[in-house]
């Protein structure tokens, strides 16, 4: 089965944008986690993960973006979600990463 | 012998009844959007708003992720009813695991706590399953 995400990155400055579009869950976390990855190597300052077009996001999706965020804070760059949905923003909220995320409650 | 690490000790049964759909599926997490798909058609049915059936969702996956992690590659059972202003979930499937450690399923607890009214997971050690329930009262329309 493809993976149900579809991911797309760009540069602005100093700055590395990666957009992600889909469902996040168990079946294409790992796809996510390894595209962080890549993004936290190009990025020389900031890291914003674009979440506006992610339908769902689960603790496999979650732990994908803890694990970006960790190598991120590794090697001094800043990690950000940008624009998650409500239902995102939920599983954020209820862990209580959003804010670490830079994601401001409803 | 039950080792209940969550939520009550035992699922509360009595809500599976003549409204309950039962749904059997591959250990295969692929499968686990189908599942989300049917359980927020199903809670479309009762008196949840848009905001609890996308906690129904987070929650079936959750339960379904679990099974799938604790279960040793056996099908995996799933009943759902969603009646009398309640949707309760309840999935079980084979294991050899001897426990469910906190640290290992934390996220999932946790995601759980909070959309759902009550939650278990368990593992019967008799039987070799892992059982992984919650149940949620519906917050719109008179309840």
């Amino acid at each position: 089965m493809d993976s149900p995400v579809a991911i797309s990155t760009s540069a602005d400055g100093d700055t590395e944008y990666v957009v992600i579009a889909g469902e996040v869950d168990m079946v294409s976390a790992s796809v996510v986690e390894q595209a962080l990855l890549a993004a936290v190597g190009r990025a020389t300052v900031n890291l914003v993960v674009d979440l506006k077009s992610v339908s769902f996001l689960d603790s496999s999706g979650l732990r994908a973006l803890i694990v970006g965020r960790e190598h991120a804070a590794g090697v001094g760059v800043t990690f950000r979600i940008d624009s998650p949905q409500p239902v995102v923003a939920r599983v954020l909220q209820v862990t209580g990463v959003a804010e670490s995320f830079g994601v401001q409650p409803h | 012998m039950i080792d209940s690490t969550a939520g009550s000790a035992s699922a509360p049964t009595e809500l599976i009844g003549p409204d309950t759909v039962r749904i059997t599926f591959p250990n295969d997490p692929k499968w686990v959007r189908t599942v989300r798909l049917a359980a927020s058609g199903m809670a479309a049915t009762g008196p949840f708003d848009v905001e609890t059936i996308d906690d129904l969702r987070i929650a079936v996956d959750e339960l379904c992720s679990a099974l799938i992690e604790a279960g040793t590659g056996g099908d995996i059972r799933l009943d759902l009813t969603c009646a009398q202003g309640v949707f309760f979930a309840s999935g079980t499937t084979m294991t050899d695991e001897l426990e469910l450690s906190s640290e290992r399923f934390a996220l999932s607890r946790q995601i759980l706590s909070v959309v759902a009214d009550e939650f278990g997971l368990d593992l019967d050690l008799d039987e070799h399953n892992v059982r992984c329930w919650f149940r949620r009262t519906g917050d719109a329309g008179g309840q």
